[in-house]
């Protein structure tokens, strides 16, 4: 605040009217968003609601349909990358993109190293070692030039991506999500450093999830919804409670088609559920007919716990109960001869094999019946793939159809139907409506109405609270590995369970019952 | 502007030779272009007995080029299946002199076989790269051929031997008649089996496989397995045609079973391919090095010539499976 009073007639970066279309979704609508130098602008928003299409547009990831963007009063043309790092625009991004056998210097000065007595090709270590101790003297970063990537910790490899972002003079700095991997105090030394930045003028982009933090070096503050301006705020004046009720917005309605079902006995009982350091001690038991909601921030450890279970990943202590007999899970079989399925959110990686026919796709998993003495019975197998295509309505030319050409939504149909013929009983779901376009999404709400209708569980792992309060009809919030409070779906309220994920809201093991019985 | 349009040229250039080499289109023409040149200016070509010198030819082609398709649809290769096929070829051979014929052929191809498990169950189980487990077996195996032999064939068969590598059913030589039989027995495991649906499925995408519930290192020694024991039955075959063991035996051979499978569009990524490219592969090859022999072409030359032709095979599988 105090840097940017002399800067303030003078805008570092207005974008105007930026709208972006992706196949289907309306990723930004007229967006306006503008920046000062010396300003730390925070900008969040739930689960896409835009903020990281933003950000790439304006680091030349994306190209907007519509929209201007303008630095330092000048309209700018941002078509690829390289040339948001020519106008002094660096990102840092969540996931590192560093070479961990190179050196710091190394790795800051990768892709223009500085030639030995300007013989080109031959590099000169030594004057990069000394630029590099030149600019963490200037940054004030306690890093060496010499130190090997790989040698780092975390956050010391976070002030590497910043201080490489920072060696090209850079004007704008954007941190997506910068203190999501880092401690308190590996925060409070990145947050020493905003602050030096600011003091230099540079204008900082803050992408978090972290208000608490965040609130402390934000100036001004940005809330997107659905990809809409929705206001911009001096941070002082704002509480986190009224950031919340702009980013969740107005009140749900028939977007999800929850049915009533009856509730049946437990199937699937987890007792103490552990892997270090991804999740502790996970308790929980999960009846025919209901759906439950795992609710959690990226690294709060939801999807972890069904891959565990799942026998995808493994766990290191807990034991698992499915329909009262205990079952001993240690790899993908094992799970699904218990009648467990899982349901990827990457589809493409890890659910569908997309060369093969949806036929094919369709008994991947149940093909032992469909064959005798290992020979496969074809017309068993068709009129099989034939009924599971047609109950869940599968929209395809032909059953020899190769999945690639199928919608998102009609792929994830595919996953289901392949589930459902290997007899699966519970169903985990991992992000389904991840990518998928509105129309096809209540139509995989209908099919989990139609799972526990007919007498499946279901575990819904979502980033989405609006889809896990309209469907499920009990939530487990998660926050750094634990589950640390349930509710009633029907009567929580989305502030209530955002900060329970935000961790704000702690509840100890013994308070659950509470919650438990409503 | 003038950047636009020469990127549409280029474009369309792109999509020509994409056109062009996509499917299997390309394949029959070639066959034909060769056989015309060939039989144009040789009287010998379009004998009789050439064409069952090319059968033969082809016969030893197709046995290790169909052994090397099942490690590539999923993803993996196989190097070393020259070095296996000298180790048979000893092995195989110094039992039939203890034991008889029969019983030395059935153990040189369970050798083979023994050889593909234990790749297979090397790149499964400690998920290493199948180039280097391959290429360091192809070593092991061959070091294991020269050391038992001292360098030196193994002479003295039974005469009743050479009848697998020499002899006729018919008009069509034993070698034919095998290959055949393996090329069925291969398209039923490819397309009519739980094995064959897995090992594509495994192919085209190791993770979603895996989540479906198929045993994919399982699936994976096999595949290895059964190239071994195809390279072991191609070994039996050409031995019994020289009617010797020879430690020295098929040193080409990994070479040329990935070109015919590539050639036949088989994708080296894994996943995609049919058994009649692979057949098609196999001709094209047998075709040209026939060809090139009758119009006797320098056999260094021979080598350049073949390799140049896998490489553009990959080149063009390139295309073919390039993802946009």
């Amino acid at each position: 605040m105090m840097g940017n009073q002399n800067h303030k007639r003078h805008l570092l970066l207005r974008m105007q009217n930026i709208t972006k279309r992706f196949p289907g979704v309306l990723a930004l609508s007229g967006v306006y968003f503008d920046l000062y130098p010396g300003e730390v602008h925070l900008l969040i928003g739930e689960n896409g609601a835009g903020k990281s299409t933003l950000i790439k547009i304006l680091s030349g990831v994306y190209r907007p349909d519509e929209g201007d963007i303008f630095v330092e009063g000048k309209r700018v043309n941002i078509q690829k990358p390289h040339q948001a790092k020519e106008l002094g625009i660096s990102t840092i991004y969540q996931e590192f993109a560093l070479i961990p056998h190179l050196t710091v210097a190394q790795n800051i000065f990768l892709g223009r190293e500085i030639s030995a007595n300007g013989i080109p090709f031959l590099i000169d270590n030594s004057s990069i070692d000394d630029s590099c101790q030149i600019l963490m003297e200037r940054l004030k970063l306690p890093l060496r030039p010499r130190e090997y990537v790989r040698n780092l910790n975390t956050a010391e490899k976070q002030l590497v991506e910043i201080a490489r972002a920072l060696s090209t003079k850079s004007k704008i700095l954007i941190m997506d999500e910068p203190t999501s991997t880092l401690t308190s105090r590996e925060i409070d030394r990145l947050f020493d450093m905003v602050i030096q930045l600011k003091e230099q003028g540079v204008g900082i982009i803050n992408i978090s999830h972290r208000l608490e933090e965040a609130k402390r070096i934000g100036d001004r503050v940005t809330v997107l919804r659905d990809g809409k301006h929705i206001d911009t705020l001096a941070v002082k004046k704002t509480g986190i409670d009224h950031l919340i009720s702009l980013m969740v917005g107005e009140e749900i309605s028939d977007r999800f088609p929850k049915e009533k079902t009856e509730e049946g006995p437990e199937v699937l009982k987890v007792r103490n559920l552990t892997k270090h350091p991804f999740f502790q001690d996970i308790t929980f038991s999960l009846h025919q007919g209901e759906i439950v909601g795992l609710a959690g921030l990226l690294g709060s450890g939801k999807e972890k716990i069904l891959r565990a279970i799942c026998g995808i990943e493994r766990f290191s202590t807990g034991s698992i109960t499915v329909g009262g007999e205990p079952a001993k899970i240690s790899s993908c079989q094992d799970a699904i001869n218990c009648g467990i399925s899982y349901l990827p959110s990457d589809r493409k990686e890890e659910g569908i094999i997309l060369r093969m026919t949806v036929r094919q796709n369709v008994t991947l998993s149940s093909l032992k019946n469909h064959c005798r003495l290992g020979i496969l019975r074809s017309k068993k197998e068709t009129k099989v793939a034939h009924e599971f295509a047609e109950r869940l309505q599968i929209r395809m030319p032909s059953i020899r159809t190769l999945v690639e050409y199928l919608s998102g939504g009609n792929q994830q149909k595919v996953i289901i139907a392949r589930s459902l013929c290997c007899r699966s009983r519970i169903f985990f779901f991992d992000e389904p409506t991840q990518g998928i376009d509105v129309g096809a999404k209540v139509e995989i709400y209908h099919l989990l109405n139609e799972l526990v209708r007919q007498g499946a569980a279901v575990l819904l792992a979502s980033s989405e609270l609006p889809e896990l309060m309209g469907m499920c009809d009990r939530i487990f919030a998660m926050y750094h590995g634990e589950i640390i409070g349930e509710y009633n779906a029907q009567e929580v309220s989305q502030e209530e369970l955002l900060r329970a994920i935000f961790g704000k809201e702690k509840h100890s093991r013994d308070e659950m019952p509470v919650h438990m019985h409503h | 502007m003038g950047k636009n349009t020469g990127k549409n040229s280029s474009g369309i250039l792109l999509n020509l030779t994409k056109n062009l080499f996509t499917g299997m289109g390309f394949i029959p023409l070639l066959i034909l272009l060769l056989v015309v040149i060939t039989a144009l200016n040789q009287k010998n070509f379009a004998t009789f007995s050439n064409l069952q010198n090319i059968s033969r030819q082809f016969s030893l082609l197709a046995l290790i080029a169909v052994g090397q398709m099942f490690p590539i649809l999923i993803a993996g290769l196989d190097l070393s299946q020259g070095g296996v096929m000298g180790a048979v070829s000893v092995l195989s051979t110094l039992a039939m002199l203890e034991y008889g014929v029969i019983p030395g052929c059935i153990l040189g191809i369970f050798i083979g076989g023994m050889f593909g498990l234990v790749n297979g169950t090397l790149i499964a189980l400690f998920n290493i790269s199948p180039f280097v487990v391959t290429l360091g077996m192809m070593s092991f195996a061959r070091g294991l051929a020269l050391m038992i032999t001292n360098g030196q064939s193994i002479y003295g068969l039974p005469d009743s031997f050479s009848y697998l590598g020499t002899e006729y059913i018919g008009p069509f030589p034993v070698p034919f008649i095998i290959a055949s039989l393996i090329f069925f027995i291969s398209y039923v495991i490819l397309h009519r089996t739980r094995f064959g649906r897995y090992i594509y499925a495994t192919g085209g995408n190791q993770t979603a496989a895996r989540i479906s519930g198929i045993n994919v290192k399982l699936i994976k020694s096999c595949a290895y397995m059964y190239c071994g024991l195809l390279t072991g039955l191609a070994s039996v075959v050409i031995s019994s045609r020289v009617n010797s063991g020879q430690p020295n035996l098929g040193t080409g051979a990994p070479l040329e079973a990935i070109a015919a499978v590539v050639i036949g569009g088989v994708s080296l990524f894994g996943g995609e391919g049919k058994l009649r490219g692979v057949f098609l592969g196999v001709v094209v090859l047998s075709l040209i090095s026939n060809s090139l022999n009758i119009l006797n072409v320098n056999s260094y030359l021979q080598m350049m010539i073949m390799a140049m032709v896998i490489i553009l095979a990959v080149i063009v599988d390139r295309f073919r499976y390039a993802k946009d």
